[in-house]
């Protein structure tokens, strides 16, 4: 298959936070927002004059200072981060917007108040917190929506003056969803038996749609989706199994790639940084305001383990099992951040019960944000693929 | 390795053993006391074969967190070490409380337990989860509640070092880390062993304290196969505006215990609970007042066990716990009062912060023992302090709901740094001059504050030790472990030398 025309382009966005698109952004006046968790909507951070970021932290090799502060006991992804941001790399960042989720990440962000970063360099700079619920009942939908408007949209207005009027926000939503269908599009390429787009690419593109300025990022993303109009995959497909990888923070596409060079084909991506969900297109219904649609899209869509209602606990399930229909998928990867709590969890439950209660072959894996032993990995990938194969082979189906 | 011989104070004790041959001379008047109080110590925990000795013999056989009961006053005479005079009395009215309270928690399981046969008892049973106070039972009278947690593998691990890894070891071989917090994932080794008594008429489940405690719930709720409502107290709990959210939460599981037993909820019984647990808090605030004091002579584990249970055992439902809080209140005020010094070996007054040890709730009473340090605050105590109102059903409510918001461990590690730097402050206000920082490896709340904890203690000149520990596992970190990092810390740190040698370097590390 030949190359995607970005791929190298998209690579390279990916090597800093502070990337050409973000810088050009910065250069035409918008102000960057950082963000983490799915519980703060995207779409709140890309109304007019702002773009969202959300926390990635590559070249981050060593995250000694960080280490320091929160212990080597705690997820690297959230050290990672607070490791860049000592060392100035979100210095561009003119708010932060953070949710009490996962408490690792939110110690993280807290340590930009307690050390006062970014703050040098942009004295308006602020970390605001929002108070996520557990439940999907009405009363915390609308506690959600409430805490959204104060924590988000209320400082963005008093400390900036942007616009968050309801007008506003359904012209963001439009933005969004526009961004939505392309990328979804993109991905459902992946639903072919011999898709032109393998994961890694597709990992590529929801990471740059993530990580760039939306307006900035937008014509290379529609320019790729021509593209995959009329690349000619190979004669027979590459892959020997199909995957879904799900799981918690998972912003390296090599980890992808990995697994991908071992045979399996990740189809779909259901993990923080994914975009299933994340790339819905949201839709108000009547009677409702642009925020009681947003509350209720990024409530409804979400797949956190943190969610503990017995609808949401067993949805989630669910989900994996109509994502492996829909994408055609022969098993399912749940990876884990080392140290965290809810998918060390959730993983484990869904070793338990995956294969036995829904049908779907699991593997588990424990990671690291930046990961070392990758020959370790590729060997339990391999074993999986030929798992997966065997029973493929079983059942009487073709490889690949 | 050669085995380490006891000497000196640890004489009385088997070699590797916290079993001592014979019972510890305090004088003639203390010794008298001493025994009086085990007497009745032992009374009470006989208590619990006594009320149905054939159930309470199948759950001995069945249960495997049961049978550490048989060691509670090994944990008494353990935790009691250090008192002498008034303390010592002070500190038995404390564990006698503590005893009977998990006594009657015990023959409440015990009697609605439906793997030993139906019963009538059972259906009237609302079990909390984790953490979180029963106080809203006291609005139906016509129930009792269940609070899952400290009998497990808190208290039972109190009881025997070894007995919460027993439960570990099988989450464990499940899948789960065990870099994953040991308080959240043991009840989860107890729910897939089938350790869970079978009982309820619902389940009120808990978000309390953090991450790995939103995430065991799903795994208790399975297994205990009773209807259940879902925790979801809000964690920035100092934002006002969270209140509606908490409060529609609280209303909720109301109605839902009205649901699932079919009773009403009683006003006027709840606000006479409220008024008990108003009277409790108010008691523990007056005792902190004294606690300022050189002379205050509460001995600091029989003090952390309480005010942590008080939670889990009353919460306003146990008229005897204000009735011991009057009386300790009483005798402090005359130690104050009166300048009676019961801890003349203190060299220091230090505040504790973090979870201890379930294996090793005395490390205090070492400390005191060894070093003359003695606890005189703890962080963790500081915590569902608020008062609630007597009158008024929407205050009420959210009273309760900042009950929930505020339980120990959840006050300071959630809803925002500061919580947990408030360490500061109560440094300050109960006069110490040092912090022990229990450092349970698995929480990650405290553990991802660690730099910022030392910056301000280096900055400010406090001297801090961070000891670790696993929470429930003795092999982890043994308890002589504990010891020598806070020995390393006295004697390069604090430049100090112990007042006890054959205290420094000891094996304990068998049996109980
Ligand atoms: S797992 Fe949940 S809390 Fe953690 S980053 Fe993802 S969405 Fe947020
Ligand atoms: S990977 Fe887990 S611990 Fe790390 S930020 Fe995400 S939810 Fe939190």
């Amino acid at each position: 298959m030949r190359d995607l025309r970005y791929r190298v382009y998209f690579e390279n966005l990916l090597e800093e936070v502070k990337n050409e698109l973000v810088d050009k952004a910065l250069e035409d006046g918008k102000l960057a927002l950082g963000y983490s968790c799915y519980y703060i909507p995207e779409v709140l951070m890309n109304l007019d004059g702002c773009f969202s970021v959300r926390l990635r932290a590559p070249g981050v090799a060593d995250t000694a200072i960080a280490t320091y502060y929160m212990s080597e006991k705690t997820c690297m992804y959230s050290r990672s981060i607070l490791e860049l941001a000592i060392e100035g790399g979100y210095n561009f960042f003119s708010a932060l917007l953070s949710t009490e989720t996962c408490g690792m990440m939110h110690r993280s962000h807290e340590h930009f108040e307690m050390l006062d970063l970014v703050k040098e360099q942009n004295e308006k700079f602020f970390v605001s917190h929002v108070d996520a619920p557990f439940v999907t009942k009405d009363y915390a939908v609308k506690h959600y929506e409430k805490q959204l408007k104060k924590h988000v949209l209320d400082r963005l207005n008093e400390v900036y003056g942007v616009d968050v009027s309801d007008e506003a926000l359904r012209k963001a939503i439009e933005k969004h969803n526009e961004l939505c269908r392309i990328v979804t599009e993109i991905g459902n390429y992946r639903k072919l038996s011999n898709p032109p787009l393998t994961g890694y690419e597709f990992h590529l593109i929801e990471l740059v749609s993530e990580c760039c300025p939306h307006d900035l990022i937008m014509p290379y993303l529609k320019e790729t989706l021509e593209e995959l109009k009329t690349r000619v995959a190979d004669k027979d497909p590459w892959y020997r199994v199909r995957v879904v990888l799900a799981g918690g923070e998972n912003d390296d596409p090599d980890f992808t790639k990995l697994i991908e060079d071992s045979g399996a084909f990740v189809v779909a991506d259901r993990y923080c940084f994914g975009s299933l969900p994340g790339r819905e297109e949201i839709e108000i219904r009547d009677g409702e305001t642009a925020l009681n649609a947003i509350a209720r899209h990024y409530i409804d869509t979400n797949e956190c383990p943190r969610f503990m209602n017995p609808e949401k606990v067993h949805g989630r399930k669910q989900y994996l099992k109509k994502l492996a229909e829909d994408y055609n998928a022969d098993g399912l990867i749940v990876q884990q951040m080392k140290f965290c709590e809810y998918w060390e969890y959730e993983r484990m439950y869904c070793q338990q019960v995956m294969e036995s209660d829904y049908g779907l072959p699991c593997m588990g894996i424990e990671k690291e944000y930046i990961n070392t032993s990758t020959g370790q990995l590729r060997t339990r990938f391999q074993a999986f693929v030929e798992a997966l194969e065997l029973k493929k082979t079983e059942r009487g189906e073709q490889h690949g | 390795m050669a085995e380490k011989k006891n000497f000196g104070s640890r004489k009385r004790f088997y070699n590797g053993y916290e079993l001592a041959r014979y019972r510890k001379w305090k004088g003639f008047k203390d010794s008298w006391v001493d025994f009086k109080e085990w007497l009745k110590e032992k009374k009470i925990s006989g208590e619990l074969l006594k009320a149905d000795p054939v159930r309470a013999f199948k759950a001995l056989t069945y249960y495997h967190w049961m049978a550490p009961y048989l060691g509670s006053g090994s944990m008494v005479d353990r935790t009691i070490d250090d008192a002498h005079g008034e303390a010592l009395l002070i500190a038995h009215k404390y564990m006698q409380f503590l005893l009977k309270s998990n006594v009657e928690a015990l023959i409440k399981i015990l009697k609605s337990d439906e793997r030993f046969g139906e019963n009538e008892y059972s259906k009237k049973t609302v079990i909390f989860e984790q953490d979180a106070s029963p106080i809203l039972i006291g609005g139906f009278p016509n129930l009792q509640n269940a609070v899952e947690e400290p009998y497990f593998h808190i208290l039972a691990t109190a009881n025997d070092q070894h007995a919460g890894h027993y439960f570990t070891d099988i989450i464990d071989s499940y899948g789960l880390p065990s870099d994953s917090c040991r308080n959240s994932s043991a009840i989860c080794g107890v729910a897939i062993d089938d350790q869970l008594p079978y009982y309820g008429a619902c389940l009120i489940t808990s978000n309390a304290p953090c991450d790995s405690s939103v995430m065991n719930s799903s795994i208790v709720e399975r297994r205990l196969k009773v209807p259940s409502i879902q925790g979801c107290t809000p964690m920035r709990w100092k934002d006002e505006d969270t209140r509606e959210y908490a409060v529609a939460h609280v209303k909720e599981v109301i109605k839902f215990i009205e649901d699932c037993t079919g009773e009403t909820f009683d006003w006027d019984a709840f606000f006479e609970t409220v008024r008990q647990y108003n009277e409790e808090t108010r008691i523990q605030h007056e005792l902190w007042e004294l606690a300022k004091s050189p002379y205050y002579p509460v001995p600091s584990v029989p003090n952390l066990l309480y005010r942590s249970f008080q939670l889990s055992f009353s919460s306003g439902l146990n008229k005897e716990c204000a009735k011991i809080g009057r009386e300790m209140l009483e005798i402090c005020e005359k130690c104050v009062r009166e300048k009676i010094n019961v801890r003349p070996k203190t060299r220091y007054r230090t505040l504790v912060c973090g979870a201890p040890s379930s294996y090793y709730m005395h490390f205090s009473t070492w400390m005191y023992e060894c070093w003359g340090v003695n606890t005189v605050a703890v962080l963790n105590n500081m915590s569902h302090h608020e008062f609630i109102s007597e009158d008024d059903k929407e205050e009420a409510l959210w009273g309760v709901a900042q009950l929930w918001e505020q339980a120990i461990m959840r006050r300071h590690l959630v809803g925002g740094y500061e919580n947990l730097l408030e360490m500061f402050e109560e440094y300050e206000r109960f006069n110490c001059d040092m912090i022990v920082f229990y450092d349970d490896i698995t929480c990650k709340g405290s553990k991802s504050m660690t730099g910022m904890i030392q910056d301000i203690a280096n900055e400010r000149n406090i001297p801090l030790v961070w000891i670790s520990h696993d929470l429930i596992d003795p092999r982890a970190i043994p308890r002589n472990e504990m010891r020598k990092q806070f020995n390393d810390f006295m004697f390069s740190v604090m430049n100090e030398k112990p007042l006890d040698e054959s205290l420094l370097d000891f094996d304990d590390s068998k049996g109980w």
